[in-house]
């Protein structure tokens, strides 16, 4: 019985098909311009291309995510806490907190073997978002693939003391200016966002196994940085962008 | 006796000259990564508007966010002490005043004598700073002067900015402009939420009447009718309300100056 999650953010849909226990297909695309409904559409027509499998196939199909509301004729909404402590303890039943750090929004959650237990979540402030980090990659000209690799080369990490993303980009204009090198310019960022993320974890409560998922977690300087200042080591899922969706997905087979 | 104020901040650099206890001059440059040339080259536009040289200064205070980065200062002050002074200076009734700048804001309480008795700043966040104009207007590709009278020319309702932050409220704005919203209906919204930002300071300080505004945002007509309706009063605003810190500035350095003379 195949069921499916799509979680729409606002910057990318992402679309998980899911076989029992196995993840038959998923897919992550930019929204770009077009509507939600349609880049969700074309999404899961391509994902189910990909998994050999027919839209009949599919039994039951829930959505999750900040824009969930604009996609109709599914079978129904789940909020994106909920979700990922679902996908989460799905990617491993020893996770017991997870933090979902996406293009606008930073979640932290509790699961007890896949039901939340407790939430906290900004979406106030860009501070802790991604596009904070899709700022510092464009002023200091280089790609977002490769920021979090660059940031490892780093011996003489900078005081990034502006918490606005918007003062951020003066600061990091200046600190170029006094020519400082981009690694430890890119480690000074992520150490700052490492630091205000932490009072998240806190809130929801510290349990291991702790998982880093959402784009964010693609970056292996943000990890490494929130790796030091939790004192462990974070799982981070082959696909940290589809937790959400995987989540949507295994609670659609779980109500059916 | 010629004294000069210079008040170094995070968008603009402004100096005023005082002459025997006149203003005789005054500047507003744009800030630029290299405070100690960019003050300089502020000063030296006030001073050169007078005939005298920076040679002639025989006292100079600076203030704001660089004040600690120039060498040629006497002495340094804080803005807010400078923005007092400077308010009550200008109008001695004012009590209260709001000081609006390119990244912080300020809400002051001072006495009769211009002395500061409690003040709230933010200077965390980009909400309800000039530098959120700015980006509006980058935004927006109007020139930022044009931010205030544009905001007062609603046609319809003005659209609701729901997101606190500058960086979310830029990708609202674009969504805006994308499905068709009217600029100045935007513009409005934008004002809105610039003024009740603001507001929150004002009534944390326990803001009384009379108010001043200065810095940059008091030259948005927009901003400050808002904050005017909302408040039930009119505010004083000096002549160009961005050298208020540094008007401030050079009577603290006219008060040190015949403080050593004495002594």
């Amino acid at each position: 019985m195949i069921t499916g999650g799509i979680d729409i953010g606002m910057h990318s849909v992402k679309v998980c098909l899911l076989d029992g226990d196995s993840l038959r297909g998923h897919l992550t695309t930019p929204c770009g311009r077009n509507s939600a409904k349609t880049v969700a559409d074309n999404a899961l027509n391509l994902c189910l291309e990909k998994a050999k499998a027919d839209r009949h196939d599919i039994k039951g199909i829930l959505c999750t995510g900040t824009l969930r509301m604009e996609l109709p004729g599914t079978d129904g909404f789940v909020s994106m806490p909920a979700s990922l402590a679902k996908g989460c303890s799905r990617i491993s039943p020893k996770i017991r907190t997870a933090v979902d750090m996406g293009a606008v929004k930073t979640v932290a959650v509790r699961t007890d073997r896949g039901r939340l237990t407790k939430s906290a979540s900004n979406d106030k402030c860009a501070a802790c978002s991604g596009m904070y980090l899709e700022m510092v990659a464009r002023i200091l000209g280089v790609s977002i693939e490769d920021m979090g690799r660059l940031s490892l080369k780093s011996n003489d990490p900078v005081e990034v003391s502006s918490t606005c993303a918007v003062f951020a980009e003066s600061e990091i204009v200046s600190l170029i200016n006094n020519k400082k090198k981009v690694e430890d310019i890119l480690r000074g960022v992520f150490l700052a966002l490492a630091r205000r993320t932490y009072p998240l974890l806190v809130n929801v409560g510290l349990e291991k196994d702790v998982a880093m998922v959402g784009g964010v977690a693609h970056n292996v300087g943000v990890v490494k940085a929130l790796e030091e200042q939790v004192g462990f080591n974070l799982v981070v899922p082959p696909f940290p962008d589809i937790a959400g969706a995987l989540g949507a997905a295994a609670i659609s087979q779980e109500r059916i | 006796m010629v004294v000069a104020g210079i008040d170094i901040g995070s968008l603009s650099v402004n100096s005023v000259v005082l002459s025997d206890g006149r203003i005789v001059s005054w500047s507003n440059i744009r800030a630029t990564p290299n405070v100690e040339e960019t003050a300089m080259c502020g000063l030296n536009k006030a001073v050169e508007k007078t005939g005298l040289s920076i040679k002639d200064l025989e006292y100079v205070v600076s203030t704001g966010y660089g004040r600690e980065a120039i060498s040629f200062s006497n002495k340094h002050v804080t803005e807010i002490a400078c923005h007092a002074r400077g308010s009550n200076w200008l109008f001695p009734e004012v009590r209260t005043i709001l000081d609006m700048g390119g990244q912080d804001c300020k809400a002051i309480r001072c006495d009769e004598k211009g002395r500061v008795t409690n003040f709230i700043m933010n200077d965390k966040c980009a909400a309800g700073t000039g530098r959120y104009l700015e980006m509006v207007a980058s935004t927006l590709e109007i020139p930022l002067e044009e931010i205030g009278p544009l905001s007062l020319d609603v046609k319809k309702e003005p659209a609701v900015i729901e997101n606190y932050c500058a960086v979310f409220a830029q990708r609202d704005i674009l969504i805006m402009l994308r499905e068709g919203k009217n600029a100045n209906d935007i513009l409005a919204g934008v004002c809105e939420a610039v003024a009740k930002r603001v507001l929150q300071l004002l009534r944390r300080v326990e803001a009384i009447p009379i108010l001043s505004i200065s810095g940059g945002i008091a030259k948005n007509i927009g901003v400050v009718t808002r904050i005017e309706d909302t408040l039930k009063l009119k505010s004083h605003i000096a002549f160009e309300p961005q050298v208020v810190g540094a008007l401030g500035a050079a009577l603290f350095a006219q008060d040190q100056l015949l403080r050593e003379m004495k002594s």
